[in-house]
Parts: C-alpha cells; structure tokens; sequence
C-alpha cells in the first residue's frame, strides 16, 4: 500500500542519508594523530586497489584517456557560473562574493531594484561602486578623500562647502559635478519616502551649485557632524550620489528603479558596469574607461568581475570555500572556520589564522528591550535582566571564545577608548557584564513578581514570559539565543527563541518583546547613544519605528543631553563630559543589555587573489558587503 | 520484529528518563565540544547540550509531534473519506476533488510558508504537529474512501439497511469495525510520515527551537558544521534514533497490514 511503500522509502532514505554524513565527514579534531596515520595508510590501500582494476579492466586507451584528463585538470580554468550572453571571464579574475552580510537569505528581492534610496536595497555591488565623498577607515581611523577633495564649515555650522575632484566621470561619460551633488541632498531633503530622507531632513535647508566642482549645503540648525554623518561611506552609512541627468527628469525618484539594460542603467561612478541580475546572482564586470585610472587617481582594478551571491546557510559557504568555488563569505564561527582551513589551507582571516581571527565589527550586540511595554518599561526588571545573563557563558557556549564581552554597545576602537577608560567608575559602579542572580531576583523582587510553582517570576497570577527575536543566520548573535535563553530561564524567566526570516518587520513594528541586535558607531558614541533619543519613540509599544530606534526609550534630559552632543563636532573634546553625563542616566536606566562584540571571522581565499585586508595590511577592513568593500575590488591582486 | 524493536525503544526512553533530566538535554548542562567519554557518554554539542540526555528527551517529543499529527490527519482523512467512499455524489466529488487538488500541491513548501509565519512567539511541539495535520489528511481520505466504496456494497450493508439502520449507524456498526484493522495500520503509516515531516521542518530550522526534538538537534548540527568539522556524536544518534524509530513503525505497519489483509498473509506464506 501507498503508505508503507512510503514509509519504506523513507528508511532508505535515511540510510542512504548516514552513509553519506559518514562518507562525507572528516576526522574530528580531537582524533590522536596515531589514528591519523591509520588513515593515511587506508588511503594508500584504495589507490593499489583502483590501479589493479584499471590494469585488470581496461585496456591502453583507457588508461592514456585517464592521464589527459589529469592534464586538462591542471591548466583549464573553471569560467565562473554566468548565463550565456556575457563576456566570458575566467574564475581566476572574478571575485566571488557569498553570503551578502546575512540578508536576502536565499534569493535576492531587489533583482530589479537599483536606486540607491529605496528600500529594501541589498548590499550587492550598487552601493560599493557608487563611489562615496569620502571613505573612513574604521580599523585605522584614516579619512580618505575620494569624490570630494576638501570642506569647510560656516561658522556656527550652519552651512558647510564641499569641493569636489575634477575629472570624475558617471560610467555613461557625464562629468560628475556640484550638480549631482545638490540634486542628490535636495531630493533626499524633499521627499520623504525616500530612504535617509530624515537623517537628511533633520539639518538640510537647501543644496546649491556654486561651480562645477563645488557645492554648498545650508542647515536649518547648527549642524557640525553633517560631513562625517551624511557624506562619509563607512561601514553601511554615508549617501550615495545619484546622477542628476537621470534621476532629475523622473516623475518620482522613490519608483524609480534605475534599471535599464538598454541604457546602461544603473549609472555610476565605480569601475564596474552592472552585466546580470537575478534571484541567485548579481554580476558586475570591469569597464575599461573609469575616471579614476584616466586621471591617475588610482590604478585600474585587477578583479575583472564581481559576483555577489545572497544570504546562505553557513555550511553552504564552508564547502564552497572549501572547493574553492568563492573568494570571500560572510563571518564564519570560529569551529567552521577551523574546519574550513584544516581542508583547504589557502583560506584565511583577518589575524592570518590566529586568535581572534576576524576583525572587529562596528556593531556590537545587545539584549534589547521593547521598553514601551511592561514590565519591560519597568528598570528594575531590565536590570533583573542583565545580572541574570553570564556573558561568559554565552562566549564560550555560543561563540566557541570567538566574541569578547562588551561593557558598552560600542566597538573598542582607538578614539572610542577614552569613553571606555574616562568612565571606569560608572561602569564599575552600573557593572553591565555582572552575572548575580541573587541581584537578580531582589529587582525581580522589587518590581512585585514571585516565583510560581514552576520556579517562572510571575504576578498577579501571570507568568513573565517572552521570546526573543534575532537573525536566522547571524554570526554574532544567532549562536548566543539558546545560551542566553537558558541564562534566563534558569534565573526563573519564561523565555524562549526564534529564528525568523521577517526578524526585521517583527523588531522594527515593536511586535517582538526582545530582541539580539548590534549597534553602530566608529570615532564617538554620539551615532550609538542618540538611538535612545526620545524623538525615536513612537506613541505606542505597536508602531514601526525608524531604525536604529528599535529600544523605544525616552528620558528627556538624556535627550536634552543627545542634543548637546550632536552640537558638537566628531571629534571635539566636549563630547566626553556630556557623554558621561547622558551616560550615566542611560546606565541607571539601562534601556539595552550588553552582550558581547561582534568579530567578523570573514573568510577569505588566496587561490586566486592576495592583498587581501589583514591586520599588517589594514587599508579597509573586509566587510565587503559594506560601501567600504569597495577599497578591496580595488586593492586586491591576481595570484597569477 | 517491529514490537521487539518499540519495546527496546521504550525500555531505553525509561531508563533514560530515570537516570537523566530534562535540563541535561539543554544548552550549558555540559562542556561545549565535549567528545564521547565516561563521563558524557554520547558527549555534548556545541552549546553544551549532553548528547544522551537529548536523545532520551528527544525520541518522546519526536514521537508526540508525530502522534499528534498523525492522529489528527488519519481522524479527519477518516470522516472524509466514509463521507465521500459512503454518501457518493457530490458529496463525493468535492471530497475526491479537493483532496486531489491539494495532493498536487508540494506539501513541504506549504508547511514552510507556514512554520515561518504562523507563530510570532515560536512554535511549540503541539502547534508544529498541527501544521503537520493541516496537510496530512489527504492520503487517508483516499485510500478509506476506496475502501468504503468496496464495503458500501457487501452484502451484510444491504442487510443493516433492510434492518432498518440509518446511514449513520451502517457506518458507525458496521463498516468502521470492518475497517479497524486497516485504520490501525494506516495510523502507525501516518504517524511515520507526520514525523518525516517534522524533521525535514526542524531541520530547516523552522521547528520549536527551544525543544530537544531530535529535528531541531540535527539542525543545530548542521548549523555549526558537525559534519564537516568531524564530530559525528553530534549527528549520528538522531539519525541512528530515527531510523529505528522508522524501522519499528514500518514493521509494525507490515504486521498490522498482514493482519488486515488476509490475502496479503496467504501470499506471504
């Protein structure tokens, strides 16, 4: 019957299914190298035992045929996995790029989709080869100049001038100028469903053409950060310029796709022309007329052809390492990394192989809150929270020791030390990474729960319970749930996990009580700190809010104090004292949970391309789905 | 064969529970990477999750998502199938249809869409075999609706009806303990497939991921790389588990088929 003939397959099934794991597995690492020898000797046996066949089996001809084969291995080059239609480039000068920075896990939505301000955009080429202003460098702390040469504010900050590099050309051979500058801001300024429209609605009064090659941007209030803010790529910040020959003569820049095969659309100022996209893949191939070799700016790029691939499984990206069959993939655990190495040695990290292999993120992680929500609105519980995690827990458990505990969401970089060090005695005084379930229970205590008979905090008959939201395949907070959900539910909290693809609608909409999430920020704490600012908060606990302000916070003199800072320059020297001042409110308040850093165990292969960013050679750091990765297209060698 | 196998089974989940408890099962109960040795006798994951433990825990919750899941797809495939196999015409047809309809529709990439977007709060054991339910009724409304077809037109159906039984009690005492034998036996074959479909979910990471299930093990094998990396204590016992489980309920099923078949039996003989 149909039912058993079924169930009978099934149990093939599987059995066919252990014998492949089996077959396909390794050694573990922790085989004695006696057994490794064994190995070794097994292997032996099965080459004497194929030859014997061979010679048994087939007659001369075979065997010549086998050793052409052997000889064609050697010198044919694997084309990269394009359509037909396109230029034929060969694997060893494309530069195959898997994994994206998690998103889009699967398929790209965006297949059609190239105007850099709408949303829902992946990180898939546009954004690194339309060039930035500037570049920051975020491991170094080196600015580079790039589409811009210089700028000047007003006094008081209420304008600022931008000059720009002559000589720049749009990839249709239109000079880039002051105009597609000013069209860019002004748009963005005037058009409110545009992405960054509030980031630049928040200071811009208007953006005019002076001369070709300079610009000057008005604000409606003082506005000091606004180079570093707004016109610096770094990371996944900065805007990118849209030419304004195209863009201006829209009816609706939001709808715009800026796709157009026929005319060379998407436009752009990078070295690179937009050759194919679908669901699986985005290609990008190497022009030969770009503005940065014609005037001697820059050499011209070796890599002839990038190909993004979109979100994937971890595992997935581990054997195309392996195989050789990509260049780069999004962060992998430090066990996956260990286990990609031990079989493809060509294959490296940041810190060439040695702890802490990756480099460190901009984004540390945290426990955030729907603090517009009880008990979450409830400080003593938030605290309750935090000293019932052991981060050291989650650093061993999750992340195999390949994360470090962070006591403020801000990376460890050198200009952000000074907050770190000038506020030791806050930290030590509001201690963040404590791990105290006694401590616990009495702000459980206070904040009127008791323990039900199943050991859960409760009150007024209602158990506390609450799911944690995060990123399906994220190498700095997926690993960490089920250990931080353990930390919690053996503190008496009701909490469990999900790993859900629309993590981001449910975070955003307020719809997930808690949340694993990073943070941004580089030179100070002004673009993490101010994500807490009350003008984030919606009315209710159940409306969407602009990201970063997923913590639904409001404090008004922290707010008053966030304003202060944002007064200020970047780099002034009266950030910290107001720093410490919002600083210590946001500590006593804690509307977020520290967790731990986020290193980027970012794989990289030496087969075919070297140069790559490593920690002796830091000219940008590797993340290439960011605007960034643009430097490593650029500054990257063929092997051969 | 298939009892002596259910019976191992159950002996090791008593024993199991009696000398482990369900916190050993979940993560941080043990080193993490711990191999095989005295002390962890399976060794632990890499969260610290104690590889025997999870397995005693596992196999019962495994088992309930497949129970659940499976009794509810052969209930309603059940009433279904009587109603069309019995009452026929258009009863009949939008019964067959229906079924033939969604029979067509890949069952995997259903359950997908709605193990991802069913449960903002993450599944539970109970709510996955729901979702199994939902899509399992199908092959049992079609092979009961062609049994009754066949008994609809014994002999002994027309002589309850001249008795004077309504349709309702033809059903009820006459044709359901005709059909018993077969029902057990499509039951244990549902149940197996409830479970396949579970793992292939769980695996995927769209089961409950908080619960020990013997699915959700094999994904977070799989999502830390125990394959590749070597660390077969982490993959092996719930694919060794299952296969015995699938084992046991397909020797059961033979049996009970055997039993419900007595032409099956003279041939087997």
């Amino acid at each position: 019957m149909k039912i058993y003939k079924l169930s009978g397959l099934t149990i093939l099934l599987f059995v066919v299914s252990l014998v492949a794991l089996v077959a396909c597995s390794s050694e573990p690492e922790t085989v004695e190298v006696i057994k490794e020898v064994e190995v070794e000797k097994i292997v032996e046996k099965q080459v004497e035992v194929e030859v014997e066949k061979v010679v048994e089996k087939e007659v001369e001809v075979e065997v010549e045929k086998v050793v052409e084969k052997e000889v064609e291995k050697q010198v044919v080059v694997t084309p990269t996995p394009v359509p037909s239609g396109y230029p034929d480039v060969s694997r060893a000068n494309s530069l195959i790029m898997a994994g994206l920075g998690g998103e889009h896990p699967g398929a790209f939505t965006d297949v059609e989709q190239f105007n850099a301000h709408a949303g829902g955009i992946s990180r898939s080429g546009l954004y690194q080869v339309t060039e930035g202003l500037w570049y920051y460098n975020m491991l170094t702390g080196e600015v580079i100049p790039w589409l811009a040469t210089d700028f000047e504010y007003d006094d008081g900050y209420m304008g600022i001038t931008v000059n720009l590099r002559d000589g720049v050309e749009w990839s249709d051979g239109v000079a880039f100028t002051a105009a597609d500058v000013a069209e860019t801001i002004n748009m963005l300024n005037s058009n409110d469903t545009m992405n960054r429209h509030g980031d630049v609605a928040r200071c811009t009064d208007e953006a005019k053409v002076v001369d070709d090659l300079t610009v000057y941007i008005s604000f409606t209030k003082t506005c000091p950060r606004y180079q570093w803010d707004l016109l610096t790529f770094r990371a996944d910040t900065g805007i990118p310029m849209t030419p304004h020959h195209i863009f201006s003569v829209q009816d609706n820049p939001a709808e715009f796709s800026h796709y157009d095969r026929a005319k060379g659309w998407p436009v752009v100022t990078g070295p690179y022309n937009l050759v194919h996209t679908d669901v699986e893949k985005k290609i990008w191939d190497l022009r030969d007329d770009w503005w940065g070799s014609k005037t001697g700016f820059h050499d011209h790029p070796k890599v002839q052809r990038l190909i993004f691939l979109p979100g994937m499984n971890e595992i997935t990206m581990a054997q195309m390492l392996i195989a050789n069959e990509i260049d780069m993939a999004f962060s992998l655990t430090v066990p996956n990394w260990k286990a990609v190495n031990a079989q493809n040695d060509k294959i490296t990290t940041h810190h060439k192989g040695q702890p802490p292999y990756g480099y460190l993120d901009w984004w540390p992680v945290g426990l955030g809150l729907n603090t517009k929500r009880a008990p979450f609105d409830n400080v003593d519980v938030r605290w309750a929270i935090s000293y019932a995690i052991n981060r050291d827990e989650v650093i061993e458990f999750g992340f195999a020791g390949g994360q470090v505990v962070q006591e403020l969401p801000l990376p460890k970089y050198k200009p952000m030390m000074k907050y770190f060090e000038g506020n030791a005695d806050l930290l030590e005084k509001y201690p963040t990474l404590e791990y105290n379930p006694e401590k616990s229970a009495e702000h459980m205590k206070k904040a009127g729960f008791a323990k039900d008979s199943d050991g859960f905090w409760a009150k007024d008959g209602e158990r506390l319970s609450f799911t944690i939201v995060t990123f399906p395949q994220h190498p700095s907070t997926t690993p960490g749930a089920p250990v931080v959900t353990q930390n919690l539910r053996r503190n008496g909290f009701d909490v469990s996990f999900v790993l859900p693809t629309d993590f981001v609608t449910r975070i955003v909409s307020g719809e997930a009580d808690a949340f694993i999430w990073g943070h941004a920020a580089m030179r100070d704490p002004y673009q993490t700190f101010d994500a807490y600012h009350c003008r984030m908060v919606p009315e209710t606990d159940l409306e969407d809010v602009a990201y970063p302000g997923l913590y639904r916070w409001c404090n008004e003199e922290y707010s008053a104090l966030m304003d202060q800072i944002g007064d200020l320059p970047v780099d002034s020297p009266g950030v910290a004292p107001l720093f410490r001042e919002a600083l210590e409110i946001w500590l006593k308040e804690l509307p977020d949970i520290t967790l731990n850093s986020t290193i980027i165990t970012l794989p990289m292969n030496e087969t075919y391309w070297t140069n790559w960013p490593q920690v002796d050679n830091q000219y940008i750091h590797e993340g290439f789905w960011h605007r960034t990765g643009y430097h490593i297209f650029l500054n990257l060698e063929p092997v051969n | 064969m298939g009892i002596l196998m259910a019976v191992l089974l159950l002996t090791f989940w008593i024993i199991g529970m009696a000398v482990s408890d369900r916190e050993m099962a979940e993560p941080i109960s043990g080193p993490p990477y711990a191999p095989p040795s005295s002390e962890y006798l399976l060794g632990t994951d890499a969260q610290g999750r104690q590889m025997l433990p999870l397995m005693v825990w596992g196999v019962p919750l495994t088992l309930r998502m497949g129970l659940i899941a499976g009794s509810l797809g052969l209930l309603v495939g059940t009433i279904l199938g009587f109603a069309a196999g019995y009452f026929g015409g258009l009863t009949d047809t939008i019964i067959r249809s229906l079924s033939d309809v969604v029979l067509t529709i890949p069952a995997l990439a259903v359950l997908v869409v709605v193990a991802s977007t069913i449960s903002a709060d993450g599944l539970s054991v109970e709510s996955m075999a729901f979702i199994i339910a939902a899509l399992a009724w199908m092959w049992p409304t079609r092979t009961i609706r062609s049994q009754v077809l066949s008994m609809r037109e014994r002999d002994y159906v027309d002589v309850a009806r001249l008795s004077g039984l309504n349709n309702f009690e033809i059903i009820i005492k006459e044709l359901v303990p005709n059909l018993l034998p077969y029902l057990a036996s499509s039951f244990v074959g549902a149940v197996a497939s409830a479970i396949l479909a579970a793992i292939g979910l769980e695996a995927l990471g769209l089961g409950p991921q908080h619960e020990p299930t013997l699915g959700m093990t094999i994904f977070w094998a799989n999502y830390f790389g125990a394959v590749i990396s070597g660390w077969w204590w982490w993959y092996a016992p719930p694919i060794i588990l299952l296969i015995w489980l699938f084992v046991t309920l397909y020797l059961i099923a033979a049996g009970l088929d055997q039993w419900a078949n007595p032409r099956l039996k003279r041939v087997t003989q």
